[in-house]
């Protein structure tokens, strides 16, 4: 572009200027001096023709043109304009120039006039504004230019409405405005839809079916051409809601309601707490409603209509109140992750109905599964009776114990597996006296075998086994260091833990304990139900210090030693801390304030009926303490609290959440590879420590199963249940709980209020709501094994709080 | 790769996933690698765990005039002393024998890289019977309590750390590395569980590629989830350990898979896949971002309380079969100078033989230490008088007090991993209750 260019524009009344473009192109425009403007009156003169023999002369008809007053926008009837030849030669008129507000049709005047014709131009005037307007109709001809102006006033009328729009049977006052300015001069109205009174106020019709526009004109009586118009929107009479009956429904069902009103059958929608519902018209003033309402629905909701349509809106709100139960639904669900297998619609309505104490007192008394024959013995029962409302409370005690009382059943019955009795031996101490779960414990051929407590031969001269012994003391009743009643250690003077025995004492324990064998005699492995008998020539009978200050006195046969032995640790001081503190761990929360242990242990101590040791009493405290209620409020939760899952109980929980089925024993083969094979742990200390910690110094015992490869199986397993891919397991989504939501926000309801008892994190929320979101074509129901799935994998879900 | 897994408590720093390791190995850590004699090469320790109290006295036997006092006290459990698997002479004139299972590891023994450390364990101070002044560890006896002692070398207040984790936290200190120090082939062990650092495990499970794989899509989301702390203190900390749980599988399966296969077999059983899948581990060293490892396994049912003669001879024989492939595999790979095996076990037990055949919870106890790097074919530590009631026993059926307490043992292979100076007594808070900080046994 380096040529330089030059543009020749040609402009009137314009010095040359130079326009520097930016790409280096000059274009220089010249002027070419002034013209004549035709602002000159009419002109006669002749100039000389170019014909030779005549002159032409031309006239125009008139030099002013007056035009009547003219609405703004509006056209004035014509003025005509006539140019007359009356000279000898024809003329040439070369151009016609209208200016302002006027305007014509040029073509009948352009061109040859011949001598003695005429040409006549209908002028029109169409103001733009309002006021006095002036303009000219410029002729240039071959004899010069002729000139006439035009005239006329512009009248501006403009027409409002006091109201934008206006519905069926309403008035708006309309205002006629004269050139921007009220007037007095009269005006004449017209409306197509509806009517409008003389002083100009509008009233629509009293029966207006679907929405329409009023077409409004008004003109000046004086000067009818003077108009103005306005379109006035014209909607459905908005329906309003007066009352309802009832005013209070249930939870959880679909209540029919009547709702009086007025224009109710304009109504397209009708909500409640924002969910719509299903209504019927019975007439204008009353709607029929199918109020339906989510079991976690509560409190007060407000019912709303509301009309569509470009006329629609919304009726101001009704009250209505949902029927409070004892146990609010969410409430229910918390307490149901504490004291059974997590919650379902089912559980929920049976604890929200019977209310917690209520419904503790009839676990109570529901009896034990019997595990003794058929389906009992098989390994997938214990998983079954999760499912079960009936054995619920009962079997989350007896896992509690089994991991206190610590009986490998594997081990002891040989090739048959123990398992299934030793959960009938828990399940069946669960709720009675401690005392009798000591004894029963200590005579148990499956606890004989598995800490080699059989044919323990003590007798002088032989060196009694310790196992059971020790781990009677440390592991199941008393500890190994003295604590005080709300589970903290005593220290002595020096500040020093005090050992709740010595060495000497366990070899005493070990031999008060000594003698037992199976009933039944001959055969490698025992009878698993019937308790092991005592062998008094393999019983030690010295004397013996069991424990610091208490010995047993010499020559005493070893059934009285045995009971010696339960009465002592039963009644040492220890045994309710130790064991309120673990309950409380396994049931509500890992780390239970001391006042929370001592309480327990209050009720261990006495039952309030003199009782000690009563362990269904103190279930029952464990569950309605006020530590362990805190949280049902959720302003109230205390972020300390609760407990992790381990895996069976996270597992048997999932299951339930979306009523899956255990269709055989396959689940035996799985709870393995998540860390917690049932009825298997590793060793006497069980599947993992009550002691174990977080680096932060806070207990998180089901914790030190959550390794990298635990976690990693345990979502494996979870999944393949879910896509229906793990031989054992079934779940059917279309009749799950979480199936048919309605919307995202249904689906999300039911997750919250049914994994998260109402207290689902934001992030649970926003993971859902995103995966929704990004998969726009597929549906909920289609989506739920990987929606459930998120759910259930969350860390909140698998934290008991 | 994610950092968090190993970094307890820690903000929420994500590294961008991948499964090669984007960051160049950064262990020229002033610490690991001024200490250690060679600075930049690998070095692992390997602990093979013997949960429940391996007998000890029927595992190394003196097998010169000794070997009567020992049969005295022992009775009916007594090893023959013709089936004992002879070791060379000690540097100090003795001849012991090894249980008949023993029979690799005698052989890695008299070649130099093996030996024993003999009667170690639990000691606040040290200690001599009858001795009022000092303490003796928390719990004596006790399972739970002198398994956490070997574990923590803390031995008079429950730790929530382990000493290889607190070596793991050094390291993480000093070196911003994505892959874990501490990898557990059996769960979670106190040992590996650091202050700030956390143990990885892997599994045995061969299900764990196709669990992740099956979860790959879904991984964003479950990490999204994991993403943002909530009210509940308990629940933000399983969400920080569940963040790194499907990228640190990822990362010790690659590991395991990188590499040309060892061609060494391993036993079956579960100890020898325990160690078979930690040589793999190290055959993949390659994925790992760190040059100081520490593999932990573990093997039960050596609480043997009754029936104890079969049950510990089959115990060694798995033990031994498992120990002496790892020694050739990694010979094989060239790593046996670099990698050290030892054992840990909660006790000893009694000498005494008890009612049932089986023996009870003891004290002191002798422990392997295989590898290339490994002074061996002599025996570190003080052999106890085999005497009932003697000088030795704590009380009357041979519960040997130790005269080398497990903490300078530990010490002494975390100074070979290059730790050392201040460094040694921070991880090892007793050790100056002890005149000589390590043993020597490791070159």
């Amino acid at each position: 572009m380096a040529e330089r260019q030059q543009i020749h524009i040609f402009r009137r009344h314009m010095g040359d200027v130079i326009l520097h473009l930016a790409i280096g192109v000059s274009i220089v425009l010249y002027g070419c001096g002034a013209s004549k403007s035709g602002t000159s009156a009419v002109s006669s003169t002749s100039n000389s023709g170019s014909g030779s023999s005549g002159v032409p002369l031309l006239t125009l008809s008139g030099t002013q043109l007056a035009f009547p007053d003219t609405s703004v926008g509006a056209t004035s009837v014509a003025q005509n304009i006539t140019l007359s030849n009356t000279g000898t030669a024809a003329a040439n008129v070369q151009s016609i120039n209208i200016s302002g507000s006027f305007r014509s049709d040029t073509s009948l005047c352009l061109g040859t006039l011949a001598a003695n014709a005429k040409c006549t131009m209908a002028v029109l005037f169409t103001p733009n504004q309002s006021g006095t307007l002036t303009g000219s109709i410029s002729f240039t001809t071959s004899t010069g230019s002729l000139t006439a102006t035009a005239s006329g006033k512009g009248i501006a009328l403009t027409l409002s409405a006091a109201a934008i729009t206006v519905r069926e049977g309403e008035s708006t006052q309309l205002t006629a405005q004269l050139n921007g300015a009220a007037t007095a001069q009269a005006v004449n109205w017209h409306t197509d839809s509806g009517s409008v009174t003389p002083d100009g106020v509008y009233t629509a019709s009293s029966n207006v079916p679907a929405s329409t526009t009023a077409h409004i004109t008004a003109s000046l009586a004086a000067t009818p051409s003077v108009t103005a118009t306005l379109n006035l929107p014209v909607g459905r009479a908005l329906p309003t809601l007066t009352s309802s009956m009832p005013t209070q429904i249930d939870a959880g069902a679909t209540t029919t309601l009547t709702i009086t009103g007025a224009h109710l059958s304009n109504l397209s929608q009708l909500t409640i707490n924002g969910l719509p519902q299903t209504f019927t018209i019975v007439s204008d003033t009353q709607i029929s409603v199918q109020a339906a309402m989510q079991a976690w629905d509560s409190g007060t909701m407000a019912i709303k209509g509301s009309m569509s349509g470009s006329d629609g809106g919304s009726t101001g709100a009704l009250q209505l109140s949902v029927k409070a139960l004892p146990v609010s639904y969410d409430a229910a669900a918390r307490f149901l992750q504490q004291a059974a297998y997590g919650a379902t619609p089912a559980a929920v309505q049976q604890v929200q109905q019977m209310g917690m104490s209520g419904w503790i007192d009839q676990q109570l008394r529901n009896p034990a599964y019997d595990y003794s024959s058929g389906m009992g013995l098989s390994y997938g029962q214990y998983y079954r009776n999760t499912q079960s409302l009936q054995y619920s409370l009962r079997q989350r005690v007896s896992s509690a114990l089994s991991q206190i009382y610590v009986a490998g059943g594997s081990i002891a019955c040989g090739p048959t597996d123990c398992g299934p009795f030793w959960e009938a031996l828990l399940e069946n101490d669960a709720f009675g006296n401690a005392r009798t779960l000591l004894k029963d414990v200590a005579l148990s051929p499956i606890m004989g075998a598995f800490l080699d407590n059989v044919n323990n031969a003590a007798y002088t001269g032989k060196v009694p086994n310790q196992n059971f012994a020790r781990e009677f003391m440390q592991l199941m009743t008393i500890g190994t260091v003295q604590l005080n009643q709300d589970g903290s250690p005593i220290l002595d003077a020096n500040g020093q833990l005090v050992p709740t025995y010595t060495q000497s004492n366990i070899v005493d324990m070990a031999n008060a304990l000594s003698g037992w064998k199976y009933a039944r005699t001959g055969e490698l492995y025992p009878q698993a139900q019937v308790p092991m008998v005592m062998a008094e020539s393999w019983h030690n009978q010295s004397a013996k210090n069991i424990l610091p200050g208490v010995t047993l006195p010499a020559g005493q046969k070893g059934e009285v030693d045995l009971d010696s032995v339960v009465d002592t640790l039963f009644n040492h001081p220890n045994y309710g801390p130790f064991l309120s503190r673990r309950l409380i761990q396994h049931l509500v929360t890992s780390n239970p304030s001391p006042a929370y242990i001592a309480r327990i242990a209050a009720v261990f101590a006495d039952d309030g009926n003199g009782t000690r040791g009563n362990l269904g009493a103190v279930v029952k405290a464990i569950l309605l303490d006020k530590e362990a209620r805190k949280g049902d409020n959720a302003a109230q939760a205390d972020p300390a609290t609760g407990h992790f899952m381990e895996p069976a109980l996270y597992l048997a929980n999932v299951m339930n959440a979306v009523q899956g089925i255990y269709t055989d024993d396959q689940v035996r083969d799985l709870d393995v590879i998540i860390g917690q094979p049932l009825y298997s742990p590793p060793s006497v200390f069980s599947y993992y420590s009550p002691d174990h910690m977080l680096s932060n110094g806070t207990y998180a015992p089901e914790a030190q199963l959550f390794t990298s490869s635990n976690g990693v199986a345990k979502l494996g397993l979870i999944y393949s249940i879910f896509t229906n891919k793990q031989p054992g397991f079934q779940v059917n989504w279309k009749t799950s709980p979480f199936s048919n939501a309605t919307s995202t926000d249904d689906f999300l309801a039911r997750v919250n209020h049914l994994l998260y008892h109402g207290q689902m994190p934001d992030s649970v929320r926003t993971t859902l709501t995103n995966y929704i979101a990004a998969n726009p074509t597929a549906s909920i129901n289609s989506m739920l094994p990987d929606l459930i799935f998120m759910a259930v994998s969350s860390a909140a879900y698998q934290t008991i709080q | 790769m994610n950092r968090r897994e190993f970094l307890k408590h820690s903000s929420r720093i994500t590294l961008g996933l991948s499964a090669a390791p984007l960051i160049p190995r950064l262990i020229s850590a002033p610490l690991l690698a001024q200490a250690s004699g060679s600075n930049s090469g690998y070095r692992a320790i390997v602990c093979v765990y013997l949960d429940g109290g391996n007998d000890g006295n029927n595992t190394v036997i003196p097998a010169d005039s000794f070997y009567s006092q020992y049969a005295a006290g022992r009775g009916e459990l007594a090893i023959d002393r013709t089936s004992l698997v002879g070791l060379q002479a000690t540097s100090g004139g003795r001849l012991f024998g090894l249980h008949p299972s023993l029979k690799n590891v005698a052989s890695l023994y008299n070649q130099g890289h093996a030996t024993w450390l003999c009667n170690a364990g639990p000691l606040t101070t040290p200690y001599k019977k009858g001795q009022t002044t000092g303490k003796v560890p928390l719990n004596l006896f006790s399972h739970s309590a002198q398994a956490a002692e070997w574990q923590s070398a803390l031995t008079q207040a429950d730790s929530t750390n382990g000493w290889a984790g607190r070596l793991a936290d050094l390291l993480a200190k000093q070196n911003l590395s994505s892959s874990p120090v501490v990898v557990s082939t059996s769960g979670w062990q106190l040992l590996g569980s650091g202050t700030t650092t956390d143990l990885a495990t892997i599994g045995a499970g061969k299900n764990a590629v196709a669990v992740l794989n099956a979860l790959q899509s879904l991984t964003p989301s479950l990490n999204q989830m994991d993403s943002t702390p909530g009210s509940n203190a308990l629940s933000n900390t399983i969400s920080e350990m569940q963040s790194g749980h499907l990228s640190t599988t990822k990362l010790l399966l690659d590991a395991a898979s990188t590499g040309s296969s060892i061609q060494t077999k391993f036993p079956s059983t579960d100890i020898g896949q325990q160690l078979r899948v930690i040589a793999q581990m190290i055959n993949g060293r390659s994925r790992f971002d760190v040059n100081r490892q520490i593999f932990l396994s573990s093997v039960s049912g050596y609480d043997t309380h009754t029936l104890q003669l079969s049950l510990q001879a089959s115990n060694l024989a798995d033990l031994d079969a498992a120990v002496g492939a790892f020694a050739a595999a990694m010979q094989e790979i060239n790593m046996f100078d670099q990698v050290t095996l030892f054992t840990m076990t909660d006790f000893a037990r009694a000498h005494q033989v008890n009612s049932g055949g089986g023996t009870d919870h003891a004290w002191g106890n002798h422990h392997l230490i295989v590898g290339g790097a490994v002074k061996g074919g002599d025996m570190y530590g003080t052999f106890p008088s085999l005497v009932l009631g003697g000088d030795d026993d704590f009380a009357t059926t041979g519960l040997w007090i130790p005269t080398t307490s497990g903490t300078q043992y530990a010490a002494t292979l975390a100074q070979w991993l290059g730790v050392q100076g201040k460094d040694l007594n921070n991880v090892f808070p007793e050790l100056s209750n002890f005149s000589k900080s390590t043993l020597g046994f490791l070159g």
